[in-house]
């Protein structure tokens, strides 16, 4: 670059950094165009707006093009999420497309070598495998999906091929937040917004590490503190992380403690008389699971009987559950039972990946709904997600094995009627029996089909199993040797999912396709295509479109509508049909416009309205419910349920669940009974494991391991153990040791009082290094209700690298 | 990292095409310095901030300090980072711009 493009670029970089300074407190919203406006303009470079492409909190950056090429990234300041800061991953997130091995041609395996082919040999082997045996092929995906793409698989899937065998990677990380929601309000996804961050007077994460996982996030609430405002950050967790260095309490408890907390402060609201007995009157029922066989409605129970049975959890007993004192019990009790100050809850993997997941979501959601810190701003029970569209994809489109979109479920006549006439389907085209769950779908496709494995082909898109799947070498090695199964990965790197595909097609990533993203907040956001990919990689979308059409033209039935034309037909404005499903026909037409619009219709049911796409283009995305204006214009809705805020809450009701369970507008205030985590630690495996991320590494690394500085910031997985365990064991620091559970092994250096420091009997351990897969060792047991397994606490033992037994 | 390389009939992924180009430049980068109280309360760390060449400080509001690092590698620029974040009184580092091609042998 030359010195004086540099000296530009510099003083361009130091307006961006002071006008965030000088934006000041409230660091304002602006309006979008004004947010491009300060940033430099040079011949030939051009700046577009795009959700970043990791975490669920959904930064908005500008993307500088130039010559093809994506050269800069700025935080977007017209954007409300990020205001125009990124953190370490966003700040990076350009050179993601630019690793040295991106994948760019289609390559089939043939004994242990990989073959180019042409995409049509690729389209085509799948196309057939598909048509001799539709019932035994699944489709595996991800929050990574953009909501296009995830649609495009569900009316491939279940309208198409009548086959429900589709799940997402978000089974693994939000599923219990789902189903919490579900029991408590009838309805998926958080009420609140990210605004609560902003207005609490007390925040309190539960088994949740903001400050590196969500870091922008985290930033809302710091930066209030730094600008003299006072807020309570109260950490709940089992270890000391990056959150516990800036909370003012730090509540260190046992695994599964948290279903114990949750329960002391509701009998100390109860017993203490403090709960919102007027809020609870008018709009909370209380329900209880049904002995015999649970499910998510459960059943009615008197105020009386739930008092019966919160009676027991007095601050002793959960202190003796938890491991937390009681007295800090009762100071949770005493701060839900003021009404003069807002609280909010914060929570991700800790309570989700978690085999009472939904009874800690539901209870979690009670205590905001028993103590009436619920509904105005900074008064929030909310869940965040890990990836950029596990709510925009997966909890709204419903790409999972039992839904269909806009929060309908197969299981329901009704529901599926609705589809298929949005759809132009034959009626009963979908099937209701819903598919495999995750855990299932791979039991099925590693089980020999000898052996009643009744899935042969999975097709998986961005995503890596291969790596985050718990019990690895049951659920995933275990396709090894098994000739008949068949793995198709869409990739853009190399991964340990790759390692055993049959078939890798080479993806399109972020900003070299169209696409849009829902956030944790209800946001859902639009970006266009800004480079090209590389080689012959191509959108994930168009590959599931070329598939159809190829069963199309063998003369599968299902890809044709009522009136026999193709089920993705789209037509251009004198009729004429596009033929998108070959690639240099794709962008003819934006195909993302098409399927959204269809998409559109549905989410009307549930009242998760949204706008027309082209008010995404212009917006750094709205909140839904979006309602139209007596005047045209398109309104987002920050707060769900309460009037104020809420269009479809009845008037003079102050507050209103719609979507009620019981039908009546009352939310449920659950009780769950405490019972243990299901693998506890023994005499032959005596430490917990935990397992999650950290701040430089997005999920299994595949994308941010390629990034130089972030790898060399974070270059190995490590386990975190406490020195006097290390001591106990003679272990020293950055010593190699053996982690073993009863289902596998994994090597790592040990660090002690690293960033994170467990106590005593535990370790943590970080899944985003390929190299040591940690999820050899993790346990696959999972929630009843979600199916969401459990990746926090299992048992396992450490053994010295020179200790280890070498098999004879 | 995994590699299909060594499976391959054709090496075709070591050709490095104009889009191939490695993610590893060497950024310019516009950053935002949070401290724990007023900035005009850490002198001392507006001080040793100052002391690195590659640092240039710009304006400060409140508890904010805008700041651009420009550094010669990127070991170097991982190393600023790792610095400025831990210095006494900041509570926060966030990026406000970063251009990131510098070092790209086929730009002009
Ligand atoms: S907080 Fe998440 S969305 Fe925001 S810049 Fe960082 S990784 Fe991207």
């Amino acid at each position: 670059m030359d010195s004086e493009r540099r000296s530009f670029l510099k003083s361009a970089a130091m307006v961006a950094a002071g006008s965030m300074v000088h934006s000041g407190a409230s660091l304002p919203v602006l309006q979008a165009d004004q947010g491009v406006g300060e940033l430099p303009v040079l011949d030939g470079l051009s700046w577009n707006k795009a959700p970043c492409r990791f975490c669920g909190t959904g930064c908005h950056v500008q993307v500088g093009v130039e010559n093809g090429r994506v050269v800069a990234i700025a935080g977007d300041k017209a954007a409300d999420v990020n205001k125009g800061l990124l953190c370490v991953k966003g700040y990076h997130v350009g050179g993601i497309l630019y690793g040295k091995d991106r994948l760019t041609r289609p390559l089939l395996r043939q004994q242990d070598k990989f073959v180019e082919i042409s995409w049509d040999e690729a389209i085509t082997i799948i196309a057939q495998r598909i048509f001799e045996s539709p019932k035994t092929f699944a489709f595996y995906g991800s929050g990574q999906w953009t909501i296009p793409e995830g649609f495009a698989v569900q009316k491939f899937m279940k309208g198409g091929l009548g086959n429900n065998h589709i799940d997402p990677n978000a089974r693994l990380c939000m599923a219990s937040a789902v189903t919490g929601f579900l029991a408590t309000y009838g309805v998926d996804e958080p009420a609140g917004c990210y605004q609560d961050l902003d207005e609490c007077d007390v925040l309190i994460t539960w088994g949740n590490n903001p400050a590196e996982m969500h870091p922008v996030l985290f930033s809302r609430v710091t930066d209030r503190r730094s600008r003299g405002e006072t807020v309570r950050i109260i950490d709940i967790g089992t270890r000391r992380t990056r959150t516990t260095d800036a909370a003012t309490d730090n509540l260190e408890m046992k695994p599964h403690g948290d279903v114990a907390i949750a329960l002391g402060i509701m009998h100390l609201l109860i017993q203490n008389n403090t709960y919102d007995k007027s809020f609870v009157e008018k709009h909370c029922n209380f329900r209880g699971a049904e002995a015999d066989k649970p499910t998510l409605q459960g059943e009615a129970i008197s105020e009386e009987e739930f008092r019966k049975r919160i009676a027991k959890y007095t601050p002793e007993y959960v202190e003796e559950l938890s491991g937390v004192a009681a007295a800090k019990i009762r100071m949770l009790g005493e701060l839900f039972g003021k009404r003069d100050i807002r609280i909010t809850s914060l929570w991700c993997m800790g309570m989700n990946q978690h085999t009472m997941g939904t009874a800690i979501n539901s209870l979690v959601h009670g205590v905001h709904l028993l103590s009436g810190h619920f509904g105005r701003p900074g008064d929030a029970p909310t869940s965040l997600t890990g990836q950029p569209s596990a709510c925009g994809t997966v909890r709204e489109v419903g790409t999972l094995a039992h839904a269909l979109p806009g929060g309908r479920v197969v299981t329901k006549p009704e529901h599926r009627q609705h589809c298929e006439e949005f759809w132009n389907l034959r009626a009963g085209s979908i099937s209701e029996v819903p598919g495999y769950h995750t855990v299932q779908m791979f039991e099925q496709f590693t089980k020999p089909t000898a052996e009643g494995g009744d899935i042969t082909t999975m097709f998986v898109q961005v995503t890596n199993p291969g790596q985050t799947l718990p019990n690895l070498n049951a659920l995933f090695n275990g396709k090894k040797g098994l000739d008949d199964k068949f793995l198709i990965v869409s990739e853009v790197y190399p991964t340990a999912t790759t390692q055993l595909a049959d078939l890798i097609l080479p993806a399109a990533l972020w900003v070299e396709k169209n696409g849009m993203f829902g956030n944790s907040e209800r946001r859902t956001q639009q970006w266009f295509k800004m480079v090209s990919p590389p080689g012959e990689a191509r959108d994930d979308c168009w590959m599931t479109i070329a598939i159809a059409h190829k069963l199309f033209e063998m003369g599968h039935q299902g890809m044709k509508d009522k009136d026999g034309n193709f089920i993705f037909s789209v037509k251009d404005a004198d009729g004429k049909e596009i033929p998108i499903w070959q690639f240099e026909h794709y962008y003819d037409t934006n195909v993302d416009r098409h399927l959204f619009e269809e998409y559109r219709l549905f989410s009307t049911m549930k009242h998760k309205n949204l706008a027309p796409y082209d008010e995404y283009v212009k917006a750094r995305g709205l909140r839904w419910p979006v309602v139209q204006q007596n005047d045209g214009s398109w309104r987002e809705t920050r707060y769900r349920f309460s009037e104020f805020d809420d269009p479809f809450v009845s008037k003079g009701q102050e507050f209103e669940f719609y979507h009620s369970s019981s039908n009546d507008g009352r939310a449920q205030i659950w009780f769950h009974d405490y019972a243990p985590p299901p693998e506890v630690p023994d005499e032959d495996y005596p430490m917990w494991l935990c397992t999650g991320r950290v701040l430089e590494h997005w999920h299994t690394g595949t994308l941010t391991r390629r990034l130089a500085p972030l790898n060399r910031a974070m270059p190995t997985a490590y386990v975190e153990m406490h020195a006097e365990d290390a001591k106990a064991a003679n272990i020293r620091q950055g010593e190699k040791v053996v982690i073993e559970s009863r289902r596998g092994t994994c090597e790592l250096p040990v660090w002690i009082d690293g960033r994170g420091r467990p106590p005593r009997g535990t370790l943590f351990v970080p899944f985003f290094d390929e190299t040591k897969l940690i999820n050899n060792c993790t346990l696959d047991a999972h929630d009843p209700f979600s199916k969401q397994p459990d990746y926090k606490k299992c048992a396992v033992r450490v053994v010295k690298k020179s200790e280890v037994k070498v098999p004879s | 990292m995994y590699t299909l390389g060594c499976m391959f009939v054709k090496p075709q992924f070591h050709r490095m095409s104009s889009l191939f180009r490695e993610a590893n430049a060497v950024p310019i980068s516009g950053l935002v310095v949070t401290f724990r109280s007023s900035v005009t309360e850490h002198v001392e760390t507006v001080e040793l901030l100052r002391d690195i060449p590659e640092i240039v400080i710009g304006d400060s509001v409140g508890s904010k300090l805008a700041i651009v690092v420009d550094s010669e590698t990127q070991r170097r620029d991982q190393e600023i980072w790792n610095t400025v974040q831990h210095l006494p009184g900041v509570i926060d580092l966030a990026v406000a711009m970063v251009v990131f091609d510098e070092n790209d042998p086929n730009r002009k």
